[in-house]
């Protein structure tokens, strides 16, 4: 059975030579026969243990990191792949206390999918949301947001609620919209118009 | 007087002015594409530019230096990017950035006399938590010691 493997995709890992330890990571695999898949995911944000790697066992995902190039195929022989003992080892990634303290809302995906991959962003619930607007009028999409109580920032918003922000009213498809950054944080900072030719 | 553009100059700049001016708040976007087309903003560019998109030349201009990472003349073959703001200069990167000037023999804003190496600074490359940071052609590098350095220096040093 193929055995999945995580290797950050994000700019910090990269940064840190996420690319040469997912190279490592196949070229070794293929060279002792064990099959590997390879997920590049976002980073889980510790990026002071980048590249973090994973590796999916029947208790979870093991955590190593940081990881170089060079380490790979000396984790292999630790026996990585079942989660085994080496130094670089940092246990179960959800129990790794900087993240177990954490509760995550918006990022809550990050770093456990491939961002690029909508399968994977479907097995976790996306697009759940929009299924459901879809059976919606838009009477009651705007109901439903406001019902919601959603905040977007202060900065962003004045502090109104996003339902009663001017872009969610009086939507006409027939008119193209566009929404534009004001200046003044106390006037209304964010203002659709109806313009399609002013130029910014 | 100001440098004519080459054919060649001119149907990069008529490219991107013909692909992007439909656009709102298209300068930007033409200039972003003549750097990528030229590795430069030639200086003769502006009036073409400054005419089509019903911009004063004083304005294009305006915006051609005000972004520092718009260039006025042909860049060497690597561009190096050392970070030199806040959070990579409390990780050491005024060290780093005076060990690459020694390392290349030029300071920032020059070009090796080869050709092969032009300098710039950066003012944060968003990999913060990862300082000092530097950019190579577009690759971003992270935690870059002097060993660093002249290891990714000497990589493309020695291609021919």
């Amino acid at each position: 059975m193929s055995v999945r493997v995580y290797v950050p995709q994000d700019a910090a890992a990269l940064s840190l030579g996420a690319e040469a330890v997912a190279r490592a990571v196949v070229a070794t695999a293929e060279a002792r026969h064990a099959p590997v898949t390879l997920v590049r995911n976002g980073s889980r944000g510790l990026i002071w243990l980048e590249p973090l790697v994973e590796v999916e066992t029947p208790a979870g995902r093991i955590a190593y990191g940081p990881v170089s190039a060079e380490e790979v195929p000396a984790l292999f022989t630790a026996g990585f792949l079942e989660g085994k003992a080496h130094p670089k080892r940092l246990g179960l990634t959800e129990e790794i206390p900087y993240l177990k303290k954490q509760e995550r809302l918006t990022f809550a995906r990050v770093g456990l999918i491939d961002p690029f991959s909508v399968p994977d962003y479907i097995a976790h619930g996306g697009f759940r949301g929009l299924e459901r607007a879809l059976t919606l009028a838009p009477a009651a999409i705007v109901q439903e947001v406001t019902e919601a109580g959603l905040r977007p920032s202060r900065r962003a918003s004045s502090g109104r609620p996003c339902s009663i922000r001017r872009p969610t009213r009086n939507m006409s498809p027939a008119t193209p919209m566009r929404v534009i950054r004001g200046r003044s944080p106390t006037a209304c900072s964010w203002r659709a118009t109806r313009s399609a030719s002013s130029r910014a | 007087m100001m440098q004519a553009l080459t054919p060649a100059q001119r149907d990069a700049v008529r490219r991107g002015l013909l692909r992007h001016k439909a656009r709102p708040g298209p300068l930007l976007e033409v200039l972003h594409e003549v750097q990528a087309e030229l590795g430069h903003i030639p200086p003769g560019a502006i009036p073409l530019i400054a005419d089509e998109l019903n911009l004063s030349r004083a304005e294009v201009h305006g915006v051609v230096t005000f972004y520092h990472y718009f260039r006025h003349s042909p860049p060497g073959r690597h561009v190096v990017r050392v970070c030199r703001a806040e959070s990579c200069q409390a990780m050491g990167a005024e060290a780093l950035a005076s060990h690459a000037e020694r390392r290349l023999g030029v300071r920032f804003d020059q070009t090796t006399p080869d050709g092969r190496f032009s300098l710039d600074p950066v003012y944060c490359l968003g990999n913060c938590a990862c300082s000092p940071a530097v950019m190579i052609d577009g690759e971003l590098f992270g935690r870059v010691t002097p060993e660093r350095f002249d290891a990714l220096i000497d990589e493309r040093a020695s291609e021919t």
